[in-house]
């Protein structure tokens, strides 16, 4: 197990590294620079400032750079945003992020897992419906429309809860982001739950724990749970990549420090070392997900060998 | 790798004519009188650097735990992008008059959703607000939005180094044929005021009349027919259309005033192609000249008429290329270009103010530029914050302000 | 966004019974699946829906009095009005909302058609490549894919559209480049499956090209997932479009798509009502039509449910 989950970190690599020298040169062949703002820099300055992040070098020189920096584990400095390097930048945001998302990742995960299997226990029943429709809010409406309103109508009218901004410690300052990411997600776990919970409610070996006469919830918890969460295991990576990159919109609206915030400013001003760090973390994080996921799967899929 | 310097420390410090006569006292040698130069000082740019803490710290001088404040407030807290957060400072020499102990200053993109954190209690100043809600605040937060003149000029540039937009007659028809009286009111939504002229009225040294030029005082449709015979004349008809693209970057009140000029270019025999882009790209092509219409704004520095009418200056050499600078269209005109050198060593305030009316006069009446509006400045301001004024340049210092519970 | 509405799990189970039937048996299974389809009254409601909503988005603006970039100076951010003949309103510009709802509709279809186009595309072309090779070639060129699975594609979408300005044609391509995966792995294990049979290695014997075997006997057998594919990937292109124009990126006035409109009315939904209703609730609609369609079909694909 331990030689398969090497081998597959080991073959990440490479398509990373395409992955990081795309973004790169894209980036770089971008019109636009990051000095390039409302007013003209006097050309002594500007040939200084570019001077001074080697920008005035060959493109493939900077590449050569920015990789060999990569390598010593340096993500390089912000060139809009001064005295701060990346690194930085990623530590000051990313926590608040990560919390974020993971928060709504659990949360979402539960209560759709949880929705999922009374709607297939109750199949073509109010509850279905129900269920069915409420979740399907959470993907029909776009996370950007969804926070909006729900900023306006909790945080302004009835007041009940902040409506941005975030204070160390505080669960309200969370709601509204939390429930805004996870909305989508919960839906799109309760839905392959439900499919897979229909599937598995139908296969012969719980039909015959059934017929011994063991009770609803017993052949539920000990037989159907472990099979029907197969497809939500394997969903869980893309999932939480999504709820991470889906905070972009939430962190804005929220006014959250997060990094994904960083991320679109970065690329609309051209911080180029911005960009490139925040898309490195991202994938370095699904990809070490994505592996957790696969260990996961083979866990509960005994079908499942390495290869 | 170590920074590298294109201009040595020496060159740099030969040619400015600043010396520090003692510790508390610097004096500055100027090339000519300059009216404005004490404003000029109150710019950021002319704030002063602890030398010390460059020479110890180098670019980290700016770091939270180095930094240090002369002002009535101190920095202690940056996330970018997000807050600062910065408290009294009781090193201030009138710190016993500061009333409000600590200022956090948010950072957000969001305009709507800053609207909504306000009236939800979460803020008590906002320095800009959606123009869209301008009507719904004064309805339901009497007296909480302060919308005032403000020194600056919201323009077109175009580009007069190629064709047709070097042709003064398409300019004319250009500039003639927009109906500046509903943008401010109607597209936008805040009021503001119509631009014929280039320099924002109460700026200072620059007394005289206002620019007015006379097509703006004649109906719209008599301008609309004269813009129709001067495209005509030029063998654009609205079947027949001039295809020129307007640059703006990406913004909801570029874009609509953008959408509402080229509908009000479509009768006279212009078609219009929009282009938006982020500001770093749109500023690059301004630059570049890789443009044929493009937006901009010029906020005034210091209050006087040089800094806008020197956006319309002809360019510098600079080794073999010509720097022009925040003139993006290149209008060049060297009537234009002597009568600011004069003005600009002219001693007298009245003859400077002829001088420079002169020249605005000069580059208007061959629509060197389209401006547009005169800016406003628009706030919302709390009804517990106390000492708020509003003013041609929005400053509003934290020191004079109070907050009542 | 791979993943967002689980197709890829539809997709394979259903690619799966295909590979275990007979040529002709699957396009008999298909057949059954549509005339079950037909019993499931909310996909069959849905469908119909849909329609509608594309006839209107096509046909329509040949209808509507106004034009959608038409600018009516008399009526600016004005509420419906019918003696104007704006049924839904005006924006900050006096443009009828009808006219711009219609024609946003129809680029948000356009885009994520397209885009669904560009990806069945590639998918194919990638999966028949790895699945007729085999081997190793195939063991990697699945092994990208597995990778390209986990890669960060917003972040992706956001640095083309930046790269290469707000087109739309680039905003098809942009999203449509990165949404062949799931295609590719289907059409890679039909390739597998077929390239075994006799039929195929008695017309290699005859001296076929690998790219006749894989356009006559490979591709006929995608109609069923490729119409899945669709139905599933057409909504979360239109939600990414959507977030791409609430960042700014959308596509360049004065077209528009339902995700501009919404993003432009999301601010002023307190103010100008009218300028947040009438595209939301075609998103929403077209989205949960969508959606029921693609629930109708993976349950008329599997027959167990009944």
């Amino acid at each position: 197990m331990l030689g398969y989950a090497l081998r597959r970190v080991l073959s990440a690599i490479p398509i990373a590294l395409i992955a990081v020298t795309v973004c790169f040169f894209v980036l770089r062949l971008a019109p636009g620079g990051p000095f390039d703002g409302e007013r003209a820099l006097p050309p002594t300055v500007l040939a200084n400032l570019r001077a001074h992040y080697n920008l005035d070098q060959p493109l493939i020189v900077q590449y050569l750079i920015y990789i060999w920096r990569l390598l010593q584990g340096d993500l390089g400095p912000s060139m809009v945003i001064d005295g701060f390097n990346v690194s930085q930048l990623i530590s000051i945001g990313f926590p608040f992020t990560l919390t974020v998302a993971m928060t709504a990742f659990v949360i979402a995960t539960v209560i759709g897992v949880i929705a999922g299997m009374i709607a297939a226990v109750n199949q073509n029943k109010w509850p279905d419906y129900v269920l069915v429709l409420a979740v399907m809010l959470g993907v029909v409406v776009p996370n950007f429309l969804m926070a909006a309103l729900l900023q306006l109508w909790f945080g302004v009218y009835l007041g009940w809860l902040p409506a941005g901004g975030w204070v160390a410690g505080s669960i309200p300052h969370l709601v509204l982001p939390v429930t805004v990411l996870a909305w989508p997600h919960a839906a799109r776990i309760s839905r392959l739950m439900r499919g897979s919970m229909i599937e598995v409610l139908g296969t012969n070996f719980v039909r015959t724990a059934r017929s011994k006469g063991l009770g609803q919830r017993l052949v539920l918890a000990r037989h159907a749970i472990k099979p029907a969460l197969l497809p939500v295991v394997s969903y869980l990576g893309p999932g939480l990549s999504y709820l991470l990159t889906g905070s972009l919109a939430v962190e804005q609206i929220f006014g959250l420090p997060g990094i994904g915030k960083y991320f679109v400013t970065a690329a609309l001003n051209r911080d180029y070392g911005i960009v490139l760090g925040t898309t490195i973390l991202y994938m370095f994080i699904i990809l070490a997900l994505n592996l957790i996921v696969d260990l996961v799967y083979a866990w509960l899929d005994p079908k499942v060998r390495y290869r | 790798m170590p920074p590298r310097s294109i201009l040595a420390k020496s060159q740099i410090s030969a040619s400015l004519g600043v010396k520090a006569l003692d510790d508390k006292t610097v004096e500055i040698t100027l090339e000519a009188p300059t009216p404005f130069f004490l404003q000029a000082l109150t710019h950021y740019t002319a704030y002063p650097v602890p030398k010390h803490l460059v020479d110890e710290y180098g670019d980290a001088w700016t770091n939270m735990d180095h930094i240090v404040a002369n002002g009535p407030y101190k920095i202690t807290e940056w996330l970018p992008g997000s807050y600062v957060h910065s408290v009294k400072n009781d090193d201030y020499y009138d710190a016993a008059n500061v009333q409000i102990d600590e200022v956090y200053y948010h950072v957000l993109e969001d305009q709507a959703a800053a609207l909504n954190r306000y009236r939800a209690g979460e803020f008590d100043i906002l320095t800009d607000f959606p123009a869209d809600q301008y009507q719904w605040i004064q309805d339901n937060l009497p007296g909480q939005a302060h919308v005032d003149p403000f020194l600056g000029v919201y323009y077109y540039v175009l580009n007069q180094e190629k064709p047709p937009l070097d042709n003064p007659n398409v300019r004319e028809a250009l500039s003639i044929s927009i109906m500046r009286d509903v943008i401010g009111p109607d597209i936008l939504g805040t009021g503001e005021l119509p631009a014929y002229g280039w320099v924002p009225e109460g700026t200072a040294n620059y007394e005289g009349a206002a620019y007015m030029p006379d097509w703006a005082k004649m109906p719209y449709d008599e301008r609309v027919a004269k813009a129709k015979k001067l495209m005509e004349a030029e063998g654009y008809t609205p079947d027949n259309p001039l295809t020129l693209q307007l640059r703006y970057n990406t913004n909801d009140n570029h874009q609509r005033i953008a959408v509402a000029i080229a509908a009000m270019w479509e009768p006279i025999g212009v078609k219009i192609e929009l282009f938006n882009a982020e500001t770093a790209v749109h500023y690059d092509a301004l630059r570049a000249g890789d443009f044929q219409i493009g937006r901009a704004g010029w906020l005034l520095d210091y209050s006087d008429a040089s800094n806008t009418l020197d956006l319309l200056k002809t360019g510098t050499m600079q080794g073999d290329t010509m720097n022009w600078g925040n003139n993006y269209g290149r209008y060049s005109n060297p009537e234009f270009d002597k009568l600011l050198a004069a003005a600009s060593s002219e001693q007298d305030l009245t003859k400077r103010a002829g001088e420079l009316h002169e020249a605005e006069a000069l580059a208007m009446d061959q629509f060197a530029a389209i401006p547009i509006y005169w800016y406003v400045s628009k706030n919302i301001v709390s009804p517990k914050v106390t000492g708020f004024e509003d003013n041609a340049k929005d400053v509003h210092r934290t020191r004079w302000l109070t907050k009542s519970e | 966004m791979a993943g967002i509405t689980g197709k890829d799990e539809v997709l394979t189970e259903y690619a799966q019974r295909l590979e275990t039937l007979e040529a002709p048996k699957g396009r008999s299974l298909t057949q059954d699946a549509i005339r079950r389809l037909a019993r499931n009254k909310a996909a069959v409601i849905s469908i119909a829906i849909v329609v509608f909503i594309l006839l209107a988005a096509f046909i329509g603006p040949y209808f509507v009095p106004w034009g959608y970039s038409e600018v009516d100076w008399t009526s600016i951010r004005k509420p419906p009005d019918f003696s104007k003949a704006h049924y839904f309103g005006t924006d900050q510009n006096g443009r009828d909302m009808l006219a711009r709802v219609l024609q946003g509709t129809q680029m948000s279809l356009i885009v994520a058609g397209v885009a669904t186009i560009v990806s069945v595309v590639i998918g194919i072309i990638y999966g028949a490549v790895a699945g007729y090779l085999g081997g190793r070639v195939d063991a990697l060129m699945m092994r990208i894919v597995d990778i390209m699975y986990a890669l960060p594609y917003i972040l992706f979408v956001i640095i083309l559209v930046v790269m290469f300005g707000r087109h739309p044609v680039l905003l098809f391509v942009g999203i449509g480049a990165i949404e062949w995966l799931t295609m590719a792995r289907i059409v890679r294990g039909q390739t597998l499956s077929i390239k075994e049979r006799e039929f195929v290695e008695a017309a290699r014997a005859g001296g076929a090209k690998p790219w006749t075997i894989i356009s006559r006997h490979i591709v006929p057998n995608l109609t069923g997932p490729v119409v899945i594919y669709a139905t599933l990937t057409i909504p979360e292109i239109i939600i990414a479009e959507s977030f791409l124009s609430y960042l700014g990126l959308g596509v360049q006035e004065p077209q528009t798509s339902l995700g501009t409109l919404i993003s432009f009315g999301a601010p002023v939904a307190e103010v100008l009502p009218w300028m947040l209703l009438a595209p939301a609730t075609v998103l929403v609609t077209l989205l949960l039509c969508l959606t029921y369609i693609g629930d109708g079909l993976r349950d008329a694909l599997d027959p167990k449910d009944r």
